[in-house]
């Protein structure tokens, strides 16, 4: 249609008002052709992820657990005789490394969405997702939050924005829906109708 | 004889509950101390890795957030409180933070940037080392500081190298060295060693007695590594399968001492 429109404005050398009128009524039409053939393209059902929800008091909770093993190690701190390791997004594992042939496990800290920290004794600096907060570790087995700051780490360190892409390919997702809570994590799943992707 | 061998039976029952008593002594001081840290440093500092993302000093704990560089005050312990945050300029990512002698190193994908911490609450930009786009950790030494760039799809980038930074002019970072790597990333020093991650290569033993000239002492194909911090006992390294811990000799040798894998 546009073709046609062009051709008649070279014959005429201007466009005349009846050619606006039809370019405007055919607009709509236009673009949501488009949008359909593109929802058109979407699989009804393909293997991807669906997000693992929390309550957003949940999600700002820190509390030590015993020890557990280690799914993804990240970033690492020593102190005196401490070990720290970041399990990325979860938490940090505590050690005693006195010995380093043979560090012990003392337990974990489950800090949501965690993978940064320091440390300054007696206090523990993390990111909670994108918060800086800091945890009062006198006792480890008795963490308390102390201070938040907002927004403090780049989005990009929120782990759980997006699921990890399968085979580096487009990859489906269950579409994330606020009201369930906040993602904490994503789990592989036969999704049905996906309407997002990466 | 008979009298004798009474007494060394008493004496083996008396060291017996020695022992006893002992174990008990020794168990019990463990469990006090294992969990908590030490708490006759109170204020004293964690080490952490080159790729760390903040940094520690002077009462303040820096931040990097996107292409901010933010300042926070820790003077009353326990209690963050924002004072300011630094552009760094369009288009420049930092991702790690190094402080060291009053200054604060960056890491960015245009270079190495350099703050001072004069006022704490204020770092203030002294200068860069400009370099092709990169993903760069830095760790810095004396009069030298020691960048990695590394290609990747993040990083936009051709380049695998350490490039030796003189940085005795903190005004005017002049490179004098440079060494080819394979996929460079976390670095630690102590000395005159240098111990670099080399991504799903493993780990290599620097040295840089000669700054301009860093040689390799050993390449260790010994699993995927990241990042390494240089402990008082050990070399401790991260990566995917989990945390090794490294004895590294004189000559630059380095052994594995231990291993905490992913999944235990």
């Amino acid at each position: 249609m546009m073709l046609v429109d062009f051709k008649y404005k070279d014959k005429q050398g201007g466009r005349p008002l009846y050619a606006w009128l039809f370019l405007i009524l055919f607009l709509p039409v236009w673009l949501t052709g488009c949008d359909s053939w593109k929802n058109s393209g979407l699989p009804e059902e393909a293997d991807g992820y669906r997000p693992v929800y929390q309550t957003e008091q949940e999600s700002r909770e820190v509390s030590f657990v015993e020890h557990r093993p280690m799914s993804v190690p990240g970033k690492i701190l020593l102190y005196d005789k401490w070990l720290l390791v970041t399990d990325k997004g979860k938490g940090i594992h505590l050690y005693d490394n006195s010995n380093p042939g043979n560090p012990q496990p003392l337990g974990y800290l489950v800090v949501p969405g965690c993978t940064e920290l320091h440390f300054r004794n007696p206090i523990l600096y993390a990111n909670n997702y994108t918060d800086l907060i800091a945890i009062d570790v006198t006792d480890p087995t008795q963490p308390r939050i102390t201070s938040r700051i907002g927004n403090a780490f780049p989005v990009s360190q929120d782990q759980t924005a997006y699921p990890p892409r399968i085979d580096d390919k487009k990859t489906y997702f269950e579409c994330v829906d606020p009201n369930r809570g906040v993602v904490v994590g994503w789990e592989r799943a036969n999704i049905k109708n996906p309407k997002c992707y990466r | 004889m008979k009298k004798l061998n009474l007494y060394a039976q008493f004496l083996f029952l008396i060291s017996l509950l020695g022992m006893l008593v002992f174990a008990s002594c020794d168990s019990k001081d463990d469990s006090g101390t294992q969990v908590g840290p030490n708490s006759t440093s109170p204020g004293q500092t964690g080490t952490v890795g080159s790729t760390a993302r903040f940094a520690i000093a002077n009462d303040h704990i820096y931040v990097l957030n996107s292409n901010n560089l933010s300042a926070y005050s820790i003077t009353n312990e326990g209690n963050i409180s924002f004072v300011t945050a630094n552009n760094l300029g369009n288009g420049i990512s930092a991702e790690t933070l190094f402080p060291y002698g009053g200054y604060l190193f960056m890491g960015t994908t245009t270079g190495m940037n350099i703050y001072n911490m004069d006022e704490p609450a204020r770092p203030r930009f002294v200068s860069t080392y400009r370099h092709i786009t990169a993903c760069d950790p830095v760790v810095v030494s004396g009069n030298y500081a020691y960048v990695t760039l590394r290609d990747g799809m993040a990083c936009q980038n051709t380049v695998n190298r350490l490039d030796v930074v003189d940085i005795s002019n903190i005004t005017s970072p002049q490179q004098v060295g440079q060494l080819n790597m394979l996929n460079p990333h976390g670095l630690a020093i102590r000395g005159t060693q240098l111990v670099v991650c080399e991504g799903a290569n493993g780990i290599k033993s620097l040295t840089v007695d000669n700054p301009t000239l860093p040689g390799v002492r050993q390449f260790l194909q010994d699993g995927h590594a990241v990042d390494v911090i240089a402990g008082p006992s050990s070399w401790v390294v991260t990566g995917d399968a989990g945390i090794s811990q490294y004895e590294l000799d004189g000559l630059g040798q380095l052994r594995r001492i231990g291993f905490l894998p992913a999944g235990k």
